[in-house]
Parts: structure tokens; C-alpha cells; sequence
């Protein structure tokens, strides 16, 4: 029912627009979870420090969690639904994350995968200390982190080879 | 379901009319990383079954107090005309909603200020740093508030707007009491301006905290001294966390002046560091640790800003 305060944002979510009616106080993973079905974020803390709620909002990482829905509004949102290609290829990230054990319970997997993405596209070539630094935000109960550094690292490898192929990024090339 | 209203202003003046309007009841909402969680804490604390669960009701840093939901919340954190950082007139200016990893990571504020940077890379996790405001990390005002102790040390500028007009605060006058700002009913900050230190200014950040990333501080301290050679010409001691605000240590910087900067002279002015500070007990140390600490950390920084020991 629409109340005097309900907004109708649109979300473009994983390249898709969603037209919806939100409470102003509505956090953005209820949205996402309970009304689009992507269950892909997690709802962990609740008060943005375990990072389990991760989305892309304009192609950064944020806490969904501690976001209003309404705060969005007309924004570009990738959940981890959005991060394989449309034929369900995966990323070379998420590849490395399942190759390395990376992956124990999953509850902060698709945080951490939107993160790792997020620094690979900042710094193709992070050191060891920069992928531990970068994923901070990010709590794993699991793997003691050691594999999860280590898909972050092969992820970037991979990327670099991609590069030398010749198949990658021409602005890059002559930036550098 | 809530009565509450959100609007999101396209221009500062759309934002004062809008704060103009609807106060008493208008918030103020930028990054959200703060008030969200706090808006929540409120509501368990009347709706649910989790009430009491945490401190006061709500929020489990125990640092905080539980703030209802408003009437109306003016979401200001996408205004450009009070986003970035600039040089102006031996000045820094930085914008009230400019991010926190913006702060942490500009170059022109490592080169000039490098303690706010390092305050702000301290603050929260790189998740939290995303959303965080400079300007919400003062309009919250907690009394461990990571970007305030260099704010003060450096002397900043807090500049406030109302439909009224402007005006200007020194930061050493901003913060009242626990949680409690000059900031008035409809006012808002819109930035800081920071004069840039002299040539011969030095300074150090230093946030004593139980792990490295996610932590509210136990105890922080910024130095900036003004020195010729090893003698300090004026210096500026601020801490968080070991009192109900911010606050600087005037003894401390008195002493200071005037003396060549060593070990003794350094712990002996230290010293005088306890007639300032106030802490409490919490989860994170004890009174006693944090009167320990917080002396033991103003002697280093002094060392460390006088470039004679403990670099890192």
C-alpha cells in the first residue's frame, strides 16, 4: 500500500531496471533480497562491520546493510548475481576463489568477491599487503584468509596475462 | 512502515530550506555508516525483542546514544558544492561531504596534512571509509571520532550555513560536551578550512586501538609542532577517546613552548596530559589503561614529530 511516504526509486540492478515502491527507511539488502530475490548478499552484522552485504553502487563497493533504498535512487547497483557473464561463465576471481578453497561456509564470499573485483580494477597488480589491506572490510570466519589472498593474487596474474595477450585495456598500456 | 520523510536537496540552499522548514525534526543523513546503524538501534529498542540486548537498548559500542528516527531526514551526501578538496589562500579547503577514503588518500592533504590523512585512513574499515563523511565524523561528534584530534591540532575551521547565513568556528570551540556540538538547530557544517602548516611544522598520528582495521580507538592522540632546529615554538596536543569530547591539552602544549624537544623533556610535559583527560571503563580498556596509555603515546608522537625517535 502506497503510504504519503513511500518513494518509487528505480534501481538498475545487474544491468537491469527495477521500477519499486520503498518505505523511506528501507535498507537497500531488503530490498535486493526481499523484493528482487537476490539473495546473494548477505545480511550479516546488520551495522556494516563483517562487509557480508556487499554491492557495487556505481561500480563501488558499499555496505547495503547501512544503505537507505531510497539513497539509490537512480544509481547502478551489481550484486554477485551480476558479476559471471550472462552465459554463467565465471570471472577469473571467482574461478581462483573456488581452484584455492577460498570458499568454506560462503557467507562472505560474494562481499568479498565484489571487493576483490573492485581492487583488481583500482590496482591490476596488488602486492600481498595491498589484497590484505583492501579486504579489511571483510570478515571470513573460515579460511584464516590465506586462500582467499591467494585467489586474489592468482585472479590478478591471470588478468595480467590477459593483458599481454594484447586482448586488454590500450588506455592502460599507454598510461603506464 | 514509518512516518518518517526522506529528501534528497539538489543545492546547498535547497538543503538550508529544507533544514529551515523542518526543524526541530530534520536530520541531517550524508554517508549514513553512523546515523543508519543508530536509527536501527532506536527502533529495536522499542519494537523488538532485542531490546536491551546491547548498551542503553540498542547500539552495542556503548558509546552511543540511541537517536529516534526523525521526521524528516535531508540526505545531503550527494551534494557536489560541498564535496573535495582544494588549496585556497594558505588555506586547505575540504568539503563537508567529501568521503572519508577520499581524505585518507588525497595527495594534496598527505603532502600538507598528513595526520588528518592518517586519522581518516584509521577510521572504520575500507567499506565504511567509501560512505563515511568528514563532515558526519564531526557532526556525530563521538568522543572518538578519528578525524578530530588532527582537526584540532591542526587549528581547523569548521564553517556552518543556515537559511539565516554562514559563519565560522574554530574546532577548539565546536565541541560542547558528550556528543553535544555549537552547531545549531539549522545549521549544518559545510567544510573545514585548514590553515596550511609552516615549513617548520611537524606532526604524528597515533590511534592505540585492539586490531588494525574496524576498531573504534581506545585512545588517539595528534601532535603538530612548530620547531626551529629542536626548539618547539608552539605546539598543539589533541586526543579522542579519553574524555566525553575531543578535546586538546593545553598544559602540554604550554610546557612545551619554548623548550628543546628531548626524551625527558617530552615525558616530563606528558605528564601533564592527565589534568585534561577524563576516560571511562569500557570494552576496549580500563580507565587506568587509557590514562597509562594516552601519556605514553603524547611523549612518543612529541618524539616522533621533533623527528628524534620511534619513526616509522
Amino acid at each position: 500500500m502506497l503510504t504519503t511516504c513511500s518513494s518509487a526509486i528505480v534501481l538498475t540492478v545487474n544491468g537491469e531496471d527495477h521500477m519499486l515502491v520503498v518505505e523511506p527507511n528501507e535498507l537497500l539488502i531488503n530490498v535486493l533480497r526481499n523484493e528482487l530475490g537476490l539473495t546473494g548478499a548477505k545480511y550479516g552484522c546488520g551495522t556494516g562491520q563483517c562487509g557480508a552485504c556487499t554491492v557495487l553502487v556505481d561500480g563501488e563497493p558499499v555496505l547495503s546493510c547501512i544503505t537507505l533504498a531510497v539513497a539509490v535512487d537512480g544509481k547502478e547497483i551489481t550484486t554477485i548475481e551480476g558479476v559471471a557473464g550472462a552465459d554463467g561463465e565465471l570471472q577469473p576471481v571467482q574461478e581462483e576463489f573456488l581452484h584455492e578453497n577460498a570458499i568454506q561456509c560462503g557467507f562472505c564470499t560474494p562481499g568479498m568477491i565484489l571487493v576483490a573485483g573492485d581492487l583488481l580494477k583500482r590496482n591490476p597488480h596488488p602486492s600481498e599487503a595491498e589484497i590484505r589491506h583492501h579486504i579489511k572490510g571483510n570478515i571470513c570466519r573460515c579460511t584464516g584468509y590465506n586462500g582467499i589472498v591467494r585467489a586474489i593474487q592468482k585472479a590478478a596474474a591471470r588478468q595480467g596475462e590477459l593483458r599481454s595477450d594484447g586482448i586488454a585495456d590500450r588506455e592502460e598500456a599507454v598510461s603506464r | 512502515m514509518t512516518d518518517m520523510r526522506y529528501m534528497r536537496p539538489r543545492s546547498l540552499k535547497e538543503a538550508l530550506e529544507m533544514l529551515g522548514e523542518h526543524s526541530p525534526g530534520a536530520k541531517l543523513l550524508a554517508g549514513g555508516t553512523d546515523l543508519i546503524p543508530l536509527f536501527r538501534a532506536a527502533r529495536y529498542s522499542s519494537e523488538s525483542s532485542l531490546a536491551g540486548l546491547g548498551s542503553a537498548g540498542g547500539c552495542k559500542c556503548g558509546d552511543c546514544r540511541i537517536v529516534p528516527f526523525p521526521d524528516v531526514l535531508v540526505d545531503v551526501g550527494g551534494l557536489d558544492e560541498i564535496k573535495g578538496i582544494r588549496r585556497s589562500d594558505g588555506f586547505l579547503e575540504v568539503g563537508a561531504a567529501t568521503v572519508i577514503a577520499d581524505i585518507a588518500s588525497d595527495p594534496l592533504l598527505n603532502e600538507e596534512v598528513p595526520i588528518l590523512a592518517a586519522g581518516a585512513g584509521s577510521i572504520g574499515n575500507p567499506l565504511i571509509r567509501n560512505r563515511a563523511t568528514i563532515g558526519g565524523n564531526l557532526a556525530s561528534a563521538a568522543p572518538c571520532a578519528d578525524t578530530a584530534p588532527p582537526l584540532l591540532a591542526l587549528d581547523a575551521i569548521v564553517q556552518l550555513a543556515s537559511p539565516e547565513g554562514r559563519r565560522q568556528i574554530p574546532i577548539a570551540d565546536y565541541f560542547l560536551e558528550y556528543r553535544t556540538t555549537s552547531i545549531r538547530e539549522t545549521e549544518m557544517i559545510t567544510g573545514l578550512l585548514i590553515p596550511i602548516p609552516s615549513e617548520r611544522s611537524a606532526g604524528s598520528f597515533e590511534k592505540v586501538r585492539l586490531r588494525r582495521s574496524g576498531a573504534i580507538s581506545v585512545a588517539s592522540v595528534a601532535v603538530m609542532l612548530e620547531l626551529d632546529a629542536a626548539t618547539c615554538l608552539k605546539a598543539r596536543i589533541a586526543l579522542g577517546s579519553v574524555a566525553p569530547i575531543p578535546l586538546r591539552a593545553a598544559a602540554v602544549e604550554r610546557a612545551l613552548e619554548g623548550r628543546r624537544i628531548e626524551g625527558e623533556v617530552a615525558r616530563a610535559c606528558s605528564r601533564l596530559v592527565q589534568q585534561h583527560i577524563s576516560p571511562i571503563d569500557d570494552i576496549r580498556g580500563s580507565a587506568d589503561y587509557r590514562r597509562w596509555v594516552t601519556e605514553a603515546v603524547v611523549a612518543r608522537n612529541i618524539l616522533k614529530s621533533a623527528g628524534i625517535e620511534g619513526t616509522d
